[in-house]
């Protein structure tokens, strides 16, 4: 379990902000507030937040923009947007760019309170390849970066590791007696949604089989040897997409 | 010019020998009779311009003569030879239908100027008389006329008085839209106002309920009110949003059944209602916005609930069942969604799509307004049909791909 995750809310309303953050220390949260989008990204500059509130409609820079700007400066911050003005195009944009998600105001309070209890739970990554160096390395990696890893190197009993609380699985597509392909298949079978990267070293070899898994749903494929960053940022992007569907958007 | 025919009738050969050799010379052809009924006769085969008609004929009187001659020619004209030539004799003669006299002896000067100047008024009269026919020809032909302009332009006046109609219709249609986009205008601005309001109302009430959870039960019960009155205004504001919503409809195939299954899961059906869907399986997807058609099924099936629990009327019972029914036809699919509720009024039937319209007690009557709104920008249509105390359907028809405009 984490500390208290902080949050930050940015609102030129002054009383909604203010309420937010009452709402939130009530509820065990650390909140802070932003009146302005400069003075936001000044704040998030300067601190540690899990996540960032931010009206759209703002003067001077509004919540699209200051997004991005947060996206340049704090790649994994996840930035929830919220507006009163559904159709405004600027939710479209911004939902674009990759925010989480918009809310629509008055808000659903409880729906903050899902995203963040997601927020604080620890991001687990299985790993399965027959290659025991590489699960090493990689695990020891990602667990430098805060995720709780699971290396697998036999997939026999790959389902039941699954049952646990997986939220990633970074998938080899050959390993010893059985492909890629086929436990992709087996894991679909018991979790239609759940999130696999795929990592081979045969770019060509493999092409076919990487067509077929991710028809099925892979979420991508990285060719190994692959730079850390790259995967970060995936994980990064998939953990926005599931925090985006804990807030009712499609995915 | 025609000849002219002249009859000299008179029992003197010497004067009608005279007369004839004068008539001759100056182009005339000319008749003798020296009797009335040889005069009779002789018209009979010939139409005479003039006649000359001695006062004394052995078998009757000059006079008698004229009128059996006008008889057979109305337009002939009398000239009488007489040898008494009073005032008298002249005037009464005038009055017998004789156009001039000439007397005995025969003045030569004075016959032939007399017999011409009568037939020189015999042809004006005879060319005022084609002149008046064809004028009574032309006034005919200009009173048809007149009549046909005068159906064409009742007909007229018809058309304009429909055309007339079928504008004002327009007019007030166009006045309605117009009125309803400035409607809409301000109902989205202070709408979205409204919502920033609503929200910090909306936080608020958050922070009290948590705060005071220990409170006693009157607050309780008073902020839970507030905060379900909060929700009833975002819900107002959210109808009223979507009414004045310009973003163009974003398209996409989407199975009917899909659609359907997300409104139920949104909106599940109250105690007592009994939902049945009837989809076959080879409906082909619709080609809408799902969003907006989502909110319209939303729409519908609300007020289809609505219509069978809010029992207004004590002999319609609570409750009742929600039919879905999806029939695929060329390039549409139609859905239709039926209910067992309390129905509509006939006089209701016809506004129940315009806006602003409502038999609820709570709402602004934007919903149906809305929905039709929203199917037309996805190019559909809706229908309603309903019977008092029977229940309603309400059908909506979808097209099933891109149609090039």
């Amino acid at each position: 379990m984490k500390e208290k995750l902080r949050i930050l809310i940015v609102d030129d309303d002054r009383r909604m902000a203010e309420t937010l953050m009452d709402i939130l220390m009530v509820k065990g949260y650390e909140a802070e507030t932003a009146y302005s989008g400069p003075d936001a990204l000044d704040i998030v500059n300067k601190g540690y937040f899990d996540l960032v509130v931010t009206d759209i409609k703002m003067p001077k820079m509004n919540g699209v923009e200051l997004y991005k700007a947060i996206k340049g400066l704090k790649p994994d911050l996840p930035v929830v947007l919220m507006t009163a003005y559904s159709t405004d195009r600027l939710v479209k944009e911004g939902l674009e760019e990759g925010a989480i998600a918009t809310l629509t105001k008055p808000l659903d309070i409880n729906l903050i309170f899902s995203l963040l209890s997601c927020l604080r739970k620890e991001r687990s990554i299985v790993i399965v390849d027959d290659d025991p160096q590489f699960c090493k390395t990689l695990g020891e990696i990602l667990r430098n970066r805060g995720f709780r890893v699971i290396e697998v190197t036999d997939p026999s009993n790959l389902i039941e590791i699954l049952s646990s609380d997986a939220q990633v699985v970074i998938l080899d597509m050959k390993l010893n007696g059985k492909s890629g392909l086929e436990i992709l298949k087996d894991i679909r079978r018991q979790y239609p949604h759940l999130p696999v990267i795929l990592v081979t070293a045969y770019r060509v070899e493999m092409a076919q089989a990487i067509k077929a898994s991710l028809k099925i749903n892979a979420f991508t494929c990285l060719y190994k040897p692959f730079e850390i960053e790259e995967l970060l940022k995936v994980l990064t992007e998939i953990h926005h997409k599931e925090l985006g569907r804990v807030l009712g958007r499609p995915c | 010019m025609v000849e002219t025919k002249l009859l000299i009738v008179d029992d003197d050969p010497g004067i009608c020998e005279t007369l004839s050799d004068i008539f001759q010379e100056s182009g005339h052809s000319v008749a003798i009779a020296s009797r009335g009924r040889e005069a009779i006769n002789k018209a009979k085969q010939t139409a005479f311009n003039a006649a000359l008609i001695d006062i004394k004929l052995p078998d009757m009187e000059g006079v008698e003569l004229i009128p059996l001659l006008k008889e057979i020619h109305p337009d002939m004209e009398v000239i009488m030879i007489t040898a008494y030539a009073s005032l008298e004799t002249a005037i009464r003669a005038l009055n017998d239908g004789v156009s001039a006299y000439i007397t005995k002896p025969l003045n030569m000067d004075e016959v032939l100027p007399t017999v011409e100047k009568t037939l020189g008024r015999q042809r004006l009269i005879t060319e005022n008389r084609r002149l008046l026919k064809e004028a009574q020809v032309e006034l005919a032909e200009r009173k048809r006329a007149e009549e046909k302009l005068r159906e064409y332009s009742e007909q007229l006046e018809e058309k304009v008085e429909q055309r007339s109609e079928e504008l004002k219709d327009t007019h007030e249609q166009l006045v309605r839209k117009e009125k309803l986009a400035v409607l809409g205008q301000l109902a989205g601005e202070v709408g979205h106002e409204l919502r920033n309001t609503l929200g910090v109302i909306s936080n608020a009430i958050y922070y009290l309920q948590t705060t005071l959870s220990d409170a006693d039960e009157t607050i309780r019960e008073y902020l839970d009110m507030i905060s379900s009155e909060v929700r009833n205004s975002e819900k107002i504001i959210s109808n009223l949003l979507d009414f004045s919503r310009t973003r163009p409809a974003e398209r996409e195939e989407i199975e009917v059944g899909e659609l359907i299954a997300q409104v139920l899961e949104k909106r599940p059906p109250p105690k007592n209602v009994k939902i049945s869907t009837k989809i076959p399986s080879d409906v082909p997807p619709v080609f809408v916005d799902s969003q907006e058609i989502g909110q319209v099924l939303f729409n519908l099936v609300t007020n289809a609930y609505q219509a069978m629990i809010s029992s207004s009327s004590v002999e319609t019972p609570e409750g009742g069942e929600l039919i879905v029914r999806v029939q695929a036809e060329k390039d549409k699919v139609s859905l239709s969604i039926t209910d067992t509720g309390c129905g509509i009024s006939k006089e209701d039937m016809k506004k129940v799509f315009e806006p602003l319209f409502t038999t609820k007690a709570r709402g602004i009557g934007l919903g149906l307004a809305v929905s039709k709104n929203l199917v037309e920008v996805n190019g559909g249509s809706i229908e309603a049909e309903s019977k008092e105390g029977e229940g309603s359907t309400f059908t909506v028809i979808l097209p099933t791909k891109e149609v090039q405009s």
